[in-house]
């Protein structure tokens, strides 16, 4: 076999571009941790890469989602916990003035308070977290409870809450209607009416009976307050299992698409070796030149 | 038999190292020469003259310059480099599209993610401005985005399409200088050795044109080139050379390679190629690029369509509370075609995010109340709406990406190993026609010696003719 001189020279050209890509390739990888710089590189773990990102984005989407409606759920809970001290205090004057010991007077200044209760109560119902009144149910920009004359309250809320996605295909109702806390079965505002007319009138009997509204209104409301503690424990549950859920994925894309970087170095290692070996050869090659020889 | 004949011998000698040294040295300065083969004189004795019964020789002659060439090594080299010019186009462009589709860069999947996280937050505060301001900055994303991949895409194309037309005036300029050339050996080939290097250079050209299209050539008895292109149409015939020329197709847009013939008659043979740089760009911007577009547009159409199928469902809050009727309005500009190209929010919503529905349903007031529209536009990204409903959005934007991969991976390899055989035939012909500095010193050490011998006999005859004056 004959080797010519212009073939030498274009081997050695061709052959030192070669490893140069790669040792670039190596470098490139070991500056940006990773393993797959394009889809070619590995295209089957390029385009899972793309699924378990928007998995990941999609996860930390729910979280912001899980992390409004626990800070949603503790209002709730402050609020119903208000709504539970409210109503015990209006029992105690309830059992109070209910008592034949109580005149007139008495009971028309124990009006007042349960007035100052009912005022609190519709301040309370009236929460609102950011722009949202917390009791209004779907119309969220809507003030759901106005006082009239004659402290009956009227509700402009709707009974159901909207619901939103805190998985794929998993919904979850963004808290409690203020239908459900204040109004149905039991009508808090109209039990605590009657009570502060029947003071007001000084009719013991409508006081005494007042007391069935107020004992299964504190019932409604203590289902509420645990209604609204095992919410908020399924809702930091989802946290967790959404936090470990990031860690996993995590995982798997760093192992798919991010370098070892003890193999990388290495690779690198083996490369510039190549490299250097590569020159030095050339270098030795080029000595072995007839011209060399003739004088 | 005289001195004057040894002169005679001498003269020969000389003329014939010297000869021998100037090939020599034509090989050396061409020893860097594409496609160059080397050279070598063929000595031959001079027939013998009779004298007294004796047949005494009378020195040597050139009798011919040779080229050292395998013509099936250059046969095989021109189709190897067929393919391989072809595999460079492909390598290029699938690298240069790979670029365009890339997540790292267009983030594309990432923008539809963001754009449907928005939604869902959306649904989380259904009356928030603030919320809708970042459904309209992530949709403008998002069209962004898909506009940036369809115009990136296009321009590829167009560039493409340039590069036909400088490809056709490539061959053309070549096809004629091998006209020329072809005009050249016929010329020379009387002679004995004068068409070595007209041949050499008009292979090299062959290779070239080899690389540009597939092509059909042989040779004539003088060694001209009849070149066809491998569906019969004539290129080069002799020192006549046929020009190629393009012409906008209409409805492409785009140009096609049409052959002319004397008359001026021109036939379209676009879809004649079958190997070689212009089969690969023809392929590139009329298939794989038009398939990309294809998927841009799918994937553009059918989050337009599923989109405002849900939001024109909607109330918004500029809700006429004298209607109870959805407001009606596209959330993206309504399209017909192109969706890619064009793909943009509808004017409605850039006037004003107020025209955003997030409700299904309004209250007494004519309010709109709940975040339904809000919840259902966001779980389109979990619906399975493109390839005829088997895909996902994630899904299909993920297969693009993995469909580029395989193709631009395989293109490389393909590439890689096109090179390694074109490496290997190039050594084969190098084996026969490359310069070898080495046995070319050898050669010139040998001519310079038969130089001086030669010399040497001048001095022999001078020496013999002083002698003989002297006797006189």
């Amino acid at each position: 076999m004959r080797v010519t001189d212009s073939l030498k020279y274009e081997l050695f050209t061709r052959n030192l571009s070669k490893i140069k890509g790669l040792v670039d390739t190596a470098q490139t990888r070991i500056a940006s941790g990773k393993k797959v710089l394009s889809p070619s590189d590995d295209p089957v773990a390029a385009s899972s890469g793309i699924g378990l990102e928007v998995e990941k984005k999609m996860n930390l989407q729910y979280e912001r989602t899980l992390n409004k409606l626990k800070t949603l759920g503790s209002f709730y809970d402050t609020a119903i916990t208000g709504i539970h001290e409210l109503l015990t205090k209006a029992k105690e004057i309830a059992i109070t003035q209910a008592s034949s010991t109580m005149d007139a007077a008495t009971r028309k200044s124990s009006a007042e308070q349960i007035k100052g209760i009912i005022e609190q109560l519709v301040t309370i119902g009236n929460t609102k977290l950011g722009n949202t009144y917390i009791f209004a149910g779907e119309k969220t920009d809507t003030v759901p409870f106005t006082l009239n004359n004659g402290y009956t309250v009227t509700y402009n809320g709707t009974e159901d809450v909207s619901s939103v996605f805190i998985d794929r295909a998993t919904k979850e109702e963004s808290g409690i209607s203020g239908n459900r806390v204040f109004i149905s079965d039991t009508n808090i505002f109209t039990v605590l009416k009657d009570l502060k007319d029947a003071l007001e009138e000084n009719n013991v009997e409508g006081i005494r009976s007042s007391l069935d509204g107020l004992n299964a209104s504190l019932e409604k409301t203590e289902t509420n307050l645990s209604y609204i503690g095992t919410y908020v424990s399924r809702i930091e549950d989802y946290i967790s299992y959404k936090e470990t859920r990031d860690l996993d994925i995590e995982e798997v894309i760093s192992s798919m698409l991010d370098i070892d970087i003890t193999q990388a170095v290495t690779e690198f290692n083996m490369l510039t070796n190549a490299y250097q070996a590569m020159l030095y050869s050339m270098a030795k090659i080029q000595d072995l030149n007839v011209l060399n020889y003739l004088k | 038999m005289s001195i004057s004949s040894i002169l005679n011998i001498a003269k020969n000698a000389l003329s014939a190292s010297q000869i021998g040294m100037q090939v020599t040295s034509h090989n050396i300065s061409n020893v860097n020469t594409k496609g160059y083969a080397r050279q070598a004189p063929v000595f031959e004795e001079l027939s013998p003259s009779s004298i007294g019964g004796l047949l005494l020789g009378n020195g040597v002659k050139v009798d011919s310059i040779v080229r050292y060439a395998d013509k099936y090594i250059e046969k095989q080299l021109n189709l190897k480099n067929n393919e391989l010019q072809e595999q460079t186009i492909y390598s290029q462009y699938f690298e240069r599209i790979e670029g365009i589709l890339n997540e790292d860069s267009n983030k594309l999947t990432n923008y539809i993610t963001d754009f449907f996280n928005a939604w869902h937050e959306l649904s989380t505060d259904p009356q928030s401005t603030a919320l809708r301001q970042a459904v309209l900055a992530s949709g403008q994303n998002l069209t962004r985005s898909i506009n940036n991949i369809y115009s990136g895409l296009k321009n590829l194309q167009i560039e493409l399409n340039n590069k036909v037309k400088f490809e056709i005036e490539n061959i053309n300029r070549i096809t004629s200088s091998i006209a020329d050339l072809n005009k050249m050996i016929f010329e020379g080939a009387s002679s004995t050795s004068e068409a070595n290097d007209y041949i050499t250079k008009r292979n090299e050209y062959i290779k070239e044109l080899s690389g540009k299209i597939d092509i059909n050539y042989f040779e004539d008895e003088y060694g001209r080139a009849t070149i066809l292109t491998s569906k019969g149409k004539a290129l080069v015939d002799g020192g006549q050379s046929w020009n190629l020329d393009v012409i906008d197709d209409e409805t492409t847009g785009f140009y096609k390679i049409v052959w002319k013939d004397f008359s001026g008659k021109s036939t379209d043979i676009t879809d004649n190629f079958q190997g070689g740089s212009v089969y690969g760009i023809l392929r590139m911007r009329d298939g794989e690029i038009n398939n990309f577009i294809a998927d841009m547009d799918e994937l553009a159409g059918a989050i337009i369509t599923e989109v405002n199928k849900v939001h024109k469902n909607g109330f918004t809050l500029t809700h006429d509370p004298s209607s109870t009727e959805p407001d009606n309005i596209s959330f993206f500009k309504e399209l017909t075609g192109n969706y890619s190209k064009d793909m943009a929010l509808s004017d409605d919503v850039l006037k004003d995010i107020k025209n955003i529905a997030a409700s299904d349903n309004i209250d007494e007031n004519g309010k709109p109340i709940g975040n339904v529209i809000a919840l259902n536009i966001a779980s389109i990204i979990d619906q399975k709406i493109l390839n005829s409903n088997s895909s996902t959005i994630v899904e299909f934007t993920s297969s693009i990406t993995n469909r580029i991969g395989q193709l631009s991976r395989a293109a490389k390899d393909t590439l890689e190993y096109s090179q390694d055989t074109m490496q290997i035939m190039e050594k084969q012909r190098e084996d026969v026609s490359g310069v070898s500095l080495d046995e070319e010193m050898a050669n010139l050490i040998k001519f310079q010696y038969a130089f001086q011998a030669a010399t040497r006999l001048f001095t022999v005859a001078d020496n013999l003719f002083q002698s003989l004056l002297e006797a006189v």
